[in-house]
């Protein structure tokens, strides 16, 4: 059974989830195409982390972009971006991203948005949450047709940062850095552990007891229907009229 | 990484090295871009990406004022504007009043980076200039239709740009958008 809830939604489960990462008084951005873990990082913002400092990059709200895109690149080459989101048209057990190409680079079936950025975000954020709405087979394969990023670097290469989380539609996995691989962490409501396997690619640990994921507070619902929905509203209209908020 | 090519072209230096990028598949695609060992961290290997210094620029922004100062979408246009021998600016709208006091809404590029100011209302077109207009997808699809075969990219260009001026595409793509 995919995720089943009748209190909340699926980007609300994950919205939830993803403010548990987010850390107070430090740097914390998101890229384009991100509603879900943007309501994640200001649910944060009006709860736990009230004095991080968000950077929504192309955000046309100055509120949401109070530095430019540049410069939160700069910052996170710096080492002091704390935690940022990818996703990915592919990605691989090794946690390995494209964003480039389907199929063969030079006559390739889909031609992607190109890294923007991620090539650098990968390496140096500290903390990188990998991201999908939808967990299937095609996005989660064994090998991605075209590493646009590494998941893991060797010790010639200065990487203070990387994965170190995958949430999805399904699930949550934990990136091990030290196995290059990811462990099931929770399963959301209504989800089977086999149902994640039949659905990924590639190969993970699975530890013998997984839990649920942590659902959503009353609190956390309605703040995420209030003022975190008033602000995805102007920067992301169509995830809210697609009904991405409950209630 | 383009940024960082940009960067290293608006600061007058041949390369800047990048974080990042080392294991990835793009790094064949750019063999002009090169790893070398850090020479202040032995040991540790990085990317240096060559200055990119374009002859021309051509940007399309916001407003533009008397002086040429220019109100732009994003800072990246300011950095391709130092970057560039000439610098082209269309822009939607010309004011009256100095943009460099009243930046509100987005980035100025500053006169001495801009050599030609050209008033050019919906010159983004097909394109987005948010929050002024959105992308026009009829006309984008219409595009990515055409541009499948040489014959049918070829037709696409005499209906819109061989032949026509900015002032008849406009009507064109206007009368079709409303």
């Amino acid at each position: 059974m995919p995720f089943t809830s009748d209190d909340f939604t699926i980007g609300e489960l994950m919205a939830a989830r993803i403010s548990k990462e987010v850390r107070d008084e430090t740097y914390v951005g998101t890229g384009a195409a991100s509603p879900v873990p943007m309501s994640g990082v200001l649910l944060a913002q009006y709860t736990t982390a009230p004095d991080m400092i968000y950077v929504a990059i192309g955000s046309d709200d100055p509120a949401l972009s109070p530095i430019s895109g540049k410069e939160t690149f700069d910052i996170a080459q710096r080492g002091k971006l704390d935690l940022f989101f990818l996703g990915g048209a592919q990605m691989d057990g090794h946690g390995n991203i494209n964003l480039t190409t389907i199929g063969d680079h030079d006559r390739p079936d889909v031609r992607l948005p190109g890294a923007a950025g991620s090539g650098m975000l990968y390496f140096m954020t500290q903390r990188i949450i990998l991201f999908r709405m939808e967990h299937t087979p095609r996005v989660f394969v064994e090998d991605v047709d075209f590493i646009t990023t590494p998941g893991t670097s060797d010790e010639r290469v200065h990487r203070p940062g990387g994965p170190t989380m995958l949430i999805t539609n399904l699930c949550v996995m934990k990136f091990l850095k030290e196995r290059k691989g990811f462990e099931l962490e929770s399963v959301h409501p209504g989800v089977s552990v086999e149902e994640v396997v039949e659905n990924t690619g590639f190969k993970f640990d699975i530890p013998s007891d997984v839990p649920e994921t942590a659902l959503p507070t009353d609190e956390e619902l309605t703040i995420l229907r209030s003022s975190v929905k008033e602000k995805i509203s102007v920067a992301y209209p169509g995830f809210v009229e697609s009904g991405g908020f409950g209630g | 990484m383009t940024l960082t090519g940009l960067q290293a072209g608006a600061n007058g230096v041949p390369f800047i090295p990048s974080r990042g990028v080392i294991g990835a598949d793009f790094l064949d695609l750019h063999p002009d871009w090169k790893i070398i060992e850090d020479p202040y961290s032995p040991g540790e290997d990085i990317v240096l990406v060559p200055a990119t210094k374009p002859d021309f620029a051509l940007i399309h922004a916001y407003k533009a004022d008397k002086t040429g100062n220019v109100l732009a979408p994003g800072y990246d246009d300011r950095m391709v504007a130092q970057a560039s021998d000439k610098v082209i600016v269309t822009v939607e709208e010309i004011v009256d009043y100095d943009l460099a006091e009243d930046p509100r809404g987005g980035y100025v590029i500053p006169w001495p980076f801009v050599n030609t100011v050209v008033l050019s209302p919906n010159a983004a077109h097909p394109g987005a200039m948010e929050p002024v207009y959105d992308v026009d997808q009829n006309h984008l699809s219409e595009y990515i239709v055409a541009a499948k075969s040489p014959e049918a990219y070829r037709e696409y260009l005499d209906k819109y740009v061989i032949g026509h001026t900015e002032a008849e595409y406009q009507e064109m793509v206007l009368a079709v958008s409303r």
